[in-house]
């Protein structure tokens, strides 16, 4: 039975500086996910890679994560405050992405962990991409994790983001950076898959532009 | 497919700029991710053939 203490808030919406670690963090994640799928862009366009369907399937994931982040931005934009509930089904959105990410890049690269494998796409820093990927899902894993686990001292329910000032514009950056970066991975998968319901296996060209008989 | 997976995508987050109902942005979301792995299994046809004992 609810007792009259778990009905009331536990703090009042003036928030300590440390009860908004975990707001600062979330945008920290949106734009951090963003940016590793804004590397993957610029690596398929800059080195001429296309990417596999399962490189655009951990990309999906990778962006499903950054909304997770992004609801519990989105909330302190629109209230001002982010209760607990929030911040749990933001980080549970995340965590459950991640976790499928982490599938997905832990499949592709146990494809090309036989010896002599030369594994599909370029190397950034000795790894290929996909390897990046789970070492970077599984990392995060762990943060969120610490996020939740130190939600006491970090995540007040008080996130003054609805008017003007640093927390307005850091929430508003991440959410139109994922916005524009989802929107540049549309246009380029679409360009890589054409009027094709699926990518092949091995893409080698953007089939859009055969498609309509500008490219053989 | 992949196409129509990131203009749902780019839909949830629209959903979840503008002042949308929670159930519709997390349900957006869910349809999201049981569509990516779908997609994903899709693009899983074979066994990994390796020969590990763990």
């Amino acid at each position: 039975m609810a007792t009259i203490e778990s009905l009331i808030p536990e703090s009042t919406p003036e928030a300590t500086q440390p009860g908004k670690v975990q707001y600062w963090f979330a945008c920290f994640f949106a734009i951090g996910w963003t940016g590793v799928v804004g590397g993957g862009l610029f690596y398929q366009f800059a080195v001429r890679e296309y990417p596999c369907p399962l490189c655009v399937v951990q990309r999906m994931y990778m962006l499903l994560a950054a909304l997770g982040a992004a609801y519990i931005i989105r909330t302190a934009l629109l209230r001002g405050s982010v209760t607990g509930r929030h911040y749990m089904a933001g980080w549970g959105l995340t965590l459950v992405a991640l976790m499928g990410g982490s599938f997905a890049s832990w499949r592709q690269t146990t494809l090309h962990i036989l010896p002599g494998a030369k594994g599909y796409g370029g190397e950034v820093f000795g790894l290929h991409l996909y390897t990046w990927a789970l070492i970077l899902f599984q990392v995060s894993v762990v943060v969120v994790g610490i996020a939740l686990a130190t939600a006491h001292t970090t995540a007040e329910h008080g996130v003054p983001a609805t008017g003007p000032g640093l927390l307005r514009t850091a929430g508003l950056f991440a959410l139109w950076l994922l916005g524009a970066v989802i929107a540049v991975s549309m246009v380029a998968v679409f360009l890589e898959e054409g009027f094709h319901w699926f990518l092949p296996d091995a893409p080698k060209r953007y089939r859009f532009f055969s498609d309509i008989g500008i490219l053989g | 497919m992949d196409t129509l997976i990131f203009g749902g995508l780019l839909a949830t987050l629209i959903a979840m700029y503008r002042e949308t109902s929670r159930m519709v942005v997390l349900g957006a979301w869910w349809v999201m991710l049981i569509a990516v792995t779908l997609l994903m299994a899709h693009h899983i046809t074979g066994s990994l053939a390796l020969t590990l004992s763990w």
